[in-house]
């Protein structure tokens, strides 16, 4: 059974049905992309699985447990870490204490400690900046603390929304290598990319968006080399 | 030693208390200019409460008057209708009643910020600051309507049992706790939904839930303010507690610095202080008083203090959830501070 069952997902924004029948799964231990250009209804998609928007039909299965009618607290606590768009980070606190503000739900101290050691393991940059306040950070340090504070809640399925966006490519590279990190440490992850290419490349399987339709899915690596993809995501 | 620092300022609140009243013996400070230090105090309380909901928590409350009158009206209601005023009950006795009516007023002004609350703080920014002042004129109109309590002629004959003391041990209590509740794991969240609601909200914090305890503590202060109020004035009427009265919170907030304590300290006392000051200005001192705020606007717009904290009035922690920061300084902070 997949670990993320979506079935026929409409959402919409008032008269704009911006989700129009989507259906995807992602099994445990995979990453997952949704590539599609701007206004596809990616975002859209990872907003309604975390509870910030509600779905017009459809259901979303989580493990068994149905999310469409639960409040985005509680999709947290089943282990549905979301990483919003445009590097969400609260800027009047310290480094540390975003990254403590991730484990707000959980409730063992020990667990709290180790998984603070392990991502400051991962982002030695965090480290440095400990104390510094969020809002001091460089745009790439801030997509670092928001993928740290992500995985201090300890969840099982990592949601990240446009990691890449508005990044210097370097930063972005460092970033992908550590999804890639993530996922291999055993976090499921499903990622949202404009930048189709570096998508496929990090992804096991890819689903192919269209003006909120899903237009082809299959293979990371088949889809790279697919004509159609080429031609519309990947300017070959 | 340590513990020693921490009853600073309670020692603090202690010595301004003798030096009040020894200042008032040695005749430098009048009956006015305590009244005036008294409404100081009151308006310090009103600043910080509102400060949890607006500088703290990034909610938009304009109608924080409509709590204090709750308090104000509940409060005196007890001292006054129920137990008769000061000759109805026994000396020894007053003071447990007065406590009681300001916890009551509380009581009252809290019950009511919830049940706006929970209808109105799924708004955000502007709709809910224009549901807050609906509520505060609704309050104002509703309590005209109630001749029990004077309607619009007001409510007289409260006993005066709040003194400059009881309104220091207030003031040094409310900072006290809020200081407490905003540098604690659970305050954090507040602040947390100010800086990014919907983060806030992806981290798996009850946004709701918060904003509506944020409102609910505040406006339990505000109350207790407005009961301490009645019982300085002796006398209380809807139309103290109108939209203008509401503003004036909101400026000494903003001039003090939304977001820190110190400056709500700093806020509310120095302009409840500045219009009594200029008092021999006779008509030209609201419109200095103007001119000063527009000064501190143009050139400090966070406020007087804002972003800047009293060390009292913040908590290092050295650690959070019950994890110990490293003891070691961190190099950028020592060049920092080179």
């Amino acid at each position: 059974m997949s670990m993320l069952e979506v079935r026929d997902l409409h959402v919409s924004y008032g008269a704009i049905h911006a989700v129009q029948g989507v259906s995807f799964d992602l099994n445990e231990g995979e990453t997952v992309a949704l590539i599609g250009s701007n206004g596809a209804g990616k975002s859209t998609i990872l907003r309604t699985i975390s509870g910030l928007e509600h779905a017009k039909s459809g259901s979303i299965k989580f493990q068994g447990s149905e999310l469409t009618k639960m409040k985005a607290h509680k999709i947290v606590e089943l282990g549905i870490a979301h990483v919003p768009e445009g590097r969400r980070v609260f800027p009047g606190m310290t480094v540390r204490e975003n990254l403590l503000m991730g484990a707000n739900l959980v409730k063992d101290k020990e667990k709290i400690r180790l998984t603070l050691e392990h991502v400051f393991e991962i982002f030695p940059r965090l480290k440095e900046r400990e104390k510094q306040p969020a809002g001091t950070l460089s745009g790439g340090e801030q997509q670092m603390l928001a993928l740290g504070r992500a995985l201090m809640t300890d969840g099982s399925l990592l949601m990240l929304d446009e990691p890449s966006m508005g990044l210097a490519p370097i930063v972005v590279e460092d970033i992908f290598r550590v999804i890639k990190k993530i996922n291999e440490a055993g976090t499921s992850i499903l990622l949202i990319e404009q930048n189709a290419f570096l998508a496929l490349q990090t992804a096991d399987r890819a689903y192919v968006l269209e003006t909120g339709k899903i237009s082809m899915h299959g293979d990371a690596k088949d889809l790279l080399k697919d004509p159609r993809v080429k031609e519309a995501y990947l300017g070959a | 030693m340590k513990k020693v620092k921490s009853l600073y300022p309670a020692l603090m609140v202690v010595i301004m208390y003798v030096a009040i009243m020894v200042l008032k013996e040695v005749r430098i400070l009048n009956g006015y200019y305590i009244q005036v230090l008294m409404f100081a105090g009151i308006n310090v309380m009103m600043t910080a409460s509102l400060n949890l909901v607006n500088g703290f928590t990034g909610q938009y409350c304009i109608g924080h008057a409509g709590f204090m009158s709750l308090g104000a009206y509940g409060a005196a209601v007890v001292t006054t209708l129920i137990f008769g005023g000061k000759s109805g009950v026994p000396l020894l006795l007053q003071t447990p009643v007065f406590l009681l009516g300001l916890f009551v007023g509380g009581c009252c002004a809290a019950l009511v910020g919830a049940l706006i609350g929970i209808p109105s703080l799924k708004l955000k920014g502007d709709y809910l600051a224009i549901v807050t002042l609906a509520f505060g004129e609704i309050v104002r109109a509703l309590l005209r309507l109630i001749q029990p309590i004077g309607g619009a002629r007001g409510m007289i004959g409260i006993p005066n049992y709040a003194n400059i003391g009881w309104i220091l041990f207030f003031v040094a209590l409310t900072l006290y706790l809020l200081r407490n509740l905003i540098y604690s794991p659970f305050g954090r969240a507040f602040v947390a939904i100010r800086d990014n609601e919907i983060a806030a909200d992806a981290m798996g914090i009850n946004t709701t839930k918060y904003k509506i305890m944020s409102f609910c503590i505040a406006a339990f202060i505000a109350g207790v303010a407005g009961g301490l109020y009645a019982h300085v004035l002796s006398f209380i009427q809807p139309d103290s507690f109108s939209i203008a009265k509401s503003n004036d919170f909101l400026v000494y907030l903003y001039a003090g610095g939304a977001g820190s304590l110190t400056g709500s300290i700093v806020g509310a006392v120095l302009l409840t202080v500045i219009p009594e000051v200029l008092r021999f200005l006779a008509d030209w001192r609201l419109a200095v008083y103007a001119v000063v705020l527009v000064i501190v606007m143009l050139y400090r717009s966070e406020g007087l203090c804002g972003g800047y904290e009293l060390p009292f009035l913040k908590i290092t922690r050295g650690s959070l959830y019950g994890i110990e920061e490293p003891k070691k300084k961190l190099s950028f902070k020592k060049k920092k501070d080179a």
